[in-house]
């Protein structure tokens, strides 16, 4: 997804206080940034799908904590 | 009389910053009540909040409120944001509803948290056991550590929370003893009454009276002829008794107590293995400083006083059996006209305690005068506040 259109879903998800696919976008957002190497704004975006992650008790919270651990972002 | 010519000593006059207890603390023959300004003054509900109800174990909600894992009720208790969480192991935990960063109010309705008390400012976690689990950001963006953001050292505030016949007890300072030294008389004498509950029906009343009066007027049996005539048929004033207690309990009891009866010959099961004194024994006690309880052979009733300000309270009334009413749908009228009749006696004692309230704005009055023979349990409840009251003025805190 352009990342245009990935802030615009996710706003929509937002508003509507969607949270597992806040989850999904969050963490989409944050793939995209680890394949560019920006690493910062990965972990920005990951930071957010870890918190909704664990909000609604998702199962990929684990994987996510991973990822941010992994950058010193996490204990 | 203008103000100007009130004598100094005028008994009864408010005094908003301080109060004489002296005349409180003089044994029962000769003691006075707490005077006015005790029910009328907002400083001084404002020191009974901190010397009374926040040093000592109050009754703040019911354990079956957050019966499942996840479960966070917010409770606000004399304008104490607490939350009652209901953590994965079965434990019940009592919470400052504030987040550890900026003190924001956590969870504002009741709730199942799937996963973790997220603070709806900056969306710092919380584990259910109020353990810190993520402050996202906080060493700047997408940098989720800083070294001076001890995770270990923000966990949640812990009120010191008991949980006794379903009744969740908080001593919100920090500084009483454990609840079961707190409450030892009250435990030891309705100990055989540890059976099993299961909530059955609850209603409440917004009362126009300060906490204690509501207090005040269960503790004592003096005035069941008069407020509840239903009961002289059956249960005359020479049947009750006081029940007292060195502690912080005290009230009455009854020794014809009869249960109820449906239409059709049915009855509540009793409470398992209860000796034989309770099968016409009820006792009604308060354990201080709001919690007052109704102990009967087939059923157990209890009521939070829960001040709502000087002049307000909420009295949350919430009625136990020894049976699940779920498995007994054939009892659900008989609990329904039980219901129905403590919500009847109850209601007889608002017009009481409300007009006591507005006697507590009549300047002259100086607290009263005790029956040295029927007023004992409430004298114990006045002399017990007092005690706090100067506790807290002497220790201050």
């Amino acid at each position: 997804m352009e990342l245009k259109a990935l802030d615009e879903t996710l706003l929509a998800a937002h508003a509507a206080q969607d949270k597992s696919m806040l989850v999904s976008l969050y963490h989409q957002a944050g793939d995209h940034m680890l394949d560019l190497g920006n690493i910062d704004a990965a972990c920005f975006y990951l930071t957010h799908a870890y918190i909704f992650a664990l909000d609604t008790n998702d199962p990929s919270a684990g994987a996510i904590h991973r990822i941010l651990a992994s950058h010193g972002r996490e204990e | 009389m203008p103000d100007d010519q009130f004598p100094e000593d005028m008994p009864g006059q408010m005094i908003p910053q301080s109060s004489d207890l002296s005349g409180v603390l003089q044994p029962v023959e000769t003691a006075r009540g707490l005077p006015n300004a005790h029910y009328t003054d907002p400083d001084i509900y404002d020191e009974e909040r901190k010397s009374v109800m926040f040093a000592n174990w109050a009754g703040i909600g019911f354990a079956f409120d957050t019966p499942n894992a996840g479960d966070a009720m917010p409770v606000e208790f004399m304008g104490m944001p607490l939350l009652v969480v209901r953590d994965g192991d079965g434990g019940l935990g009592v919470f400052q509803n504030t987040c550890r960063h900026r003190g924001m109010i956590l969870v504002e309705q009741k709730t199942n948290v799937r996963g973790t008390i997220r603070c709806p400012y900056h969306s710092w976690c919380y584990g259910l056991k109020g353990e810190l689990r993520s402050t996202p950001h906080v060493g700047g963006p997408g940098q989720n550590l800083h070294e001076n953001i001890k995770r270990n050292e923000l966990g949640l505030t812990e009120i010191r929370s008991y949980v006794w016949r379903d009744i969740i007890y908080v001593n919100i300072d920090g500084t009483a003893a454990p609840f079961p030294d707190y409450a030892a008389g009250a435990m030891a004498r309705m100990k055989d009454h540890d059976k099993p509950l299961y909530h059955g029906d609850g209603f409440s009343f917004e009362v126009k009276c300060n906490w204690k009066l509501a207090v005040e007027n269960y503790c004592e049996s003096y005035h069941l002829p008069w407020i509840h005539p239903g009961l002289n048929s059956y249960s005359r004033l020479e049947d009750h008794y006081h029940v007292k207690n060195d502690g912080a309990f005290a009230g009455q009891g009854t020794k014809v107590f009869q249960g109820m009866q449906g239409d059709n010959g049915e009855v509540f099961p009793d409470f398992n293995g209860l000796p034989e004194f309770w099968d016409k024994g009820a006792e009604y006690p308060v354990v201080f400083p709001n919690v007052m309880l109704g102990f009967q052979r087939d059923h157990f009733f209890t009521v939070l006083v829960l001040p709502q300000g000087p002049e307000k309270s909420i009295e949350r009334v919430e009625i136990f059996y020894g049976f699940d009413p779920a498995e007994r749908p054939d009892l659900d009228d008989l609990r329904a006209k039980n219901t129905a009749q403590w919500k009847s006696v109850l209601k007889e004692d608002l017009f009481v305690v409300e007009g006591m309230q507005r006697g507590r704005h009549a300047v002259h009055f100086d607290g009263g005068k005790f029956s040295p023979v029927m007023d004992n349990p409430t004298y114990d409840f006045h002399h017990w506040v007092a005690k706090q009251v100067e506790k807290g003025r002497t220790f201050g805190g």
